[in-house]
């Protein structure tokens, strides 16, 4: 045995050491803050639909960050997921519960979240082939995917946008089943991208798409037609925001809007929404259409009535700060009020709040019946000695009503 | 079986006493370095500290705006460090042929006598490959002590005014390369150890060949490892030759990967038996 000693030496040196930075590993703390949610108003939770993906970050210490799934209510650190998990891990909420729940109809389709409506019995997926392969010419071919959720099946049609090689983009798809509205962008005829309105009945499927109208000619827009975010697109009515973009330089411009619109899915026509001479807002819920005067503190919310524009006041919501889901941003993905929505009769709100260069998100949900918050708050390290300089910054946020 | 074992066992020590120089050199190398890089990264960054605040009649507040503050993860980012590593993986890179060609090196070729023990001679491969990674593992393992010495020395020289209080598992789980040497993923640490431990098993094919057939071995050998890579990195291209870059999932991707690997390793090994039992020549 003693020829071997040093065999043994060096194994049991590995198998002491691996062992004891195992134990040491399983027992020391997670480098990354545990969170919390903090109430200030309401009930904590209101904020469980809030289902976001963001990033932790220590300002003291950068390489201290990691991203975190915030989802019912609950936060969960990226590093804190199995191996497998994480590789197959999307950067965005909805299209992670897409595939957990739904992996085998998510397979070869693209992963942006415009190219998915979710009801309660169907998941529809329209993507234009060159969302799955972009190394080819276009051939103005768009998938058309309908997943019945109860019985597992699938019925996919191909359909024709034209042939002449222009790409298209789909920026959302309205469902009212089995009928779908696509929202779909192009250029072309002419050099600027132009917004056109697409229908499809499931049940009576076509080889081409139906052009119902062309919204940047109708809205006559020099500019961009971008539309309200919804994250349930069952919706009869689609908020359109037309603006006017003016060169400041030849690298720069600025946006005003000039216009609100909505599309009306079921009589598919363009509907005109007065302006305020305060910021005009513009939701649609349901099968309704509002119209919020945005006076800082408080949105005055009208209902309108689609027939002749009338304006019926539903209440004054009192916002938690002057610019909770109104700070000026870009037009990601073509879409306006990014950070403020309507849905099931609640208005939804989100803000990144800056105290000591320290990031915080900042959200609100109220019933806008009765204008009652019912949550108004943001969330923090639970140990807010050890990690005062822990930012959050939400990147990637959706309401998930369905399940919550 | 018995048998078997026991002269497996016989020459992994043997190959292991053949190895012990070089690695007990790597293990010192690697003990000195560290040591160095955890006295004197500190002292140096006490040093500038100090220096500054002589200098400039500064606080130690407007110091720490200048240098910002010290935490372990600053000395475990250092050469001394970061370069003993290097050199122990550079250092069994080398030593995976060096296993093998100090059989044929001199006159009188020690290879000869290997090959003509009456044992099998998948035992030597077999040793030789264990031997490898024991080395890479006591490398590991010497770090990892390391590292368990130098956080009370660091935290000792850096006034508490200007140390992060870090835990010693911070630091380690923020350095990347600590993320490939540590199991601190453990799926991450198995995958990264059985594609090391399958490109050691080519990489002795391939030298198995070059033994076999000199120069013609020299491109069977290279050509055997470029359709060894070829074959585990075909999935990769799945997603163009179908069309459709979401065709597969990342774990899909990493099982196909998977069970590829294990046919790399599989036919490395069948190559290797039928190399060493048939073809090698001394």
């Amino acid at each position: 045995m003693n020829k071997y000693i040093k065999l043994m030496s060096f194994l049991l040196l590995i198998i002491v050491t691996l062992t004891g930075f195992g134990l040491y590993k399983a027992q020391a703390s997670s480098p990354y803050p545990e969170l919390k949610v903090v109430t200030t108003d309401g009930k904590p939770e209101y904020i469980e639909p809030f289902h976001f993906l963001g990033f932790v970050s220590d300002t003291q210490n950068y390489s201290n960050s990691s991203t975190i799934v915030f989802k019912d209510g609950h936060s969960r650190y990226m590093e804190d997921q199995t191996f497998l998990e994480r590789i197959d891990f999307n950067y965005n909420p909805q299209l992670n519960d897409f595939i957990t729940d739904h992996r085998s109809f998510m397979r070869g389709k693209s992963r942006r979240t415009e190219h998915y409506t979710e009801t309660e019995q169907h998941v529809i997926y329209t993507g234009m082939e060159s969302d799955v392969y972009w190394n080819q010419p276009s051939r103005g071919l768009m998938t058309i995917a309908v997943l019945n959720k109860e019985t597992e099946e699938e019925e996919t049609f191909s359909v024709s946008l034209g042939s002449d090689g222009s790409y298209y983009e789909v920026s959302a798809t309205y469902v009212n089943y089995p009928n779908l509205t696509i929202l779909a962008a192009t250029n072309h005829s002419t050099d600027i991208s132009e917004q056109f309105v697409y229908t499809f009945d499931v049940e009576n499927p076509t080889e081409e798409l139906t052009e119902t109208i062309n919204l940047t000619q109708e809205i006559d827009s020099n500019g961009g037609v971008y539309f309200g975010q919804s994250f349930d697109r069952t919706e009869r009515f689609i908020p359109i925001q037309s603006v006017r973009q003016t060169d400041d330089s030849e690298f720069d411009y600025t946006e005003e809007i000039i216009g609100y619109f909505a599309f009306d899915t079921q009589m598919q026509e363009l509907i005109d929404v007065p302006l305020f001479e305060e910021d005009t807002l513009l939701f649609a819920d349901n099968d309704k259409l509002y119209v919020g005067k945005d006076l800082g503190d408080t949105i005055e919310l009208h209902e309108m009535n689609a027939d002749d524009q009338n304006l019926d006041l539903v209440g004054s919501i009192e916002m938690a700060t002057p610019t909770i889901g109104r700070e000026e941003g870009t037009h990601y993905n073509n879409l306006f009020n990014q950070n403020i929505t309507l849905l099931d009769g609640r208005l939804y709100a989100y803000e990144t709040q800056y105290s000591d260069d320290i990031s915080r998100p900042l959200f609100q949900i109220t019933d806008i019946k009765t204008q009652e918050t019912l949550f108004n708050g943001t969330i923090e390290p639970k140990d807010m000695a050890k990690h005062d300089s822990t930012n959050i910054d939400v990147f990637e946020f959706r309401l998930d009503t369905l399940n919550n | 079986m018995k048998k078997s074992l026991h002269n497996f066992l016989k020459f992994t020590n043997f190959e292991l006493e053949r190895l012990s120089k070089f690695l007990f050199a790597l293990m010192g190398i690697t003990f000195i370095a560290n040591l160095v890089g955890y006295i004197y990264t500190p002292m140096k960054y006490m040093g500038k500290i100090n220096e500054y605040i002589a200098q400039n009649s500064a606080t130690s507040e407007q110091a720490i705006q200048q240098y910002g503050p010290f935490s372990f993860y600053n000395a475990l980012n250092s050469f001394w460090i970061v370069g003993p590593i290097a050199l122990g993986i550079s250092g069994f890179i080398f030593y995976s042929f060096f296993i093998w060609y100090r059989e044929w090196f001199g006159k009188n070729t020690f290879a000869y006598r290997l090959l003509m023990l009456p044992i099998h001679r998948m035992t030597l491969f077999y040793s030789k490959l264990v031997v490898v990674f024991i080395g890479i593992f006591t490398l590991i393992s010497t770090q990892m002590i390391s590292l368990f010495i130098g956080y009370p020395i660091v935290s000792a020289i850096i006034e508490n005014t200007y140390y992060v209080n870090q835990s010693l598992m911070e630091a380690v789980q923020l350095h990347p390369l600590f993320l490939y040497l540590f199991p601190l993923d453990l799926g991450f640490f198995l995958t990264i150890n059985a594609v090391g431990l399958v490109v050691l098993l080519v990489l002795f094919t391939a030298i198995l060949m070059e033994r076999s057939y000199a120069v013609k071995g020299i491109v069977l050998g290279i050509i055997y490892a470029v359709v060894a890579l070829t074959l585990v990195l075909l999935p990769l291209f799945l997603p163009d030759l179908l069309n459709n870059h979401y065709i597969l999932y990342g774990s899909e991707l990493i099982i196909i990967e998977a069970i590829l690997l294990v046919i790399v390793a599989v036919l490395s090994l069948f190559t290797s038996r039928h190399l060493i039992n048939k073809k090698i020549t001394v």
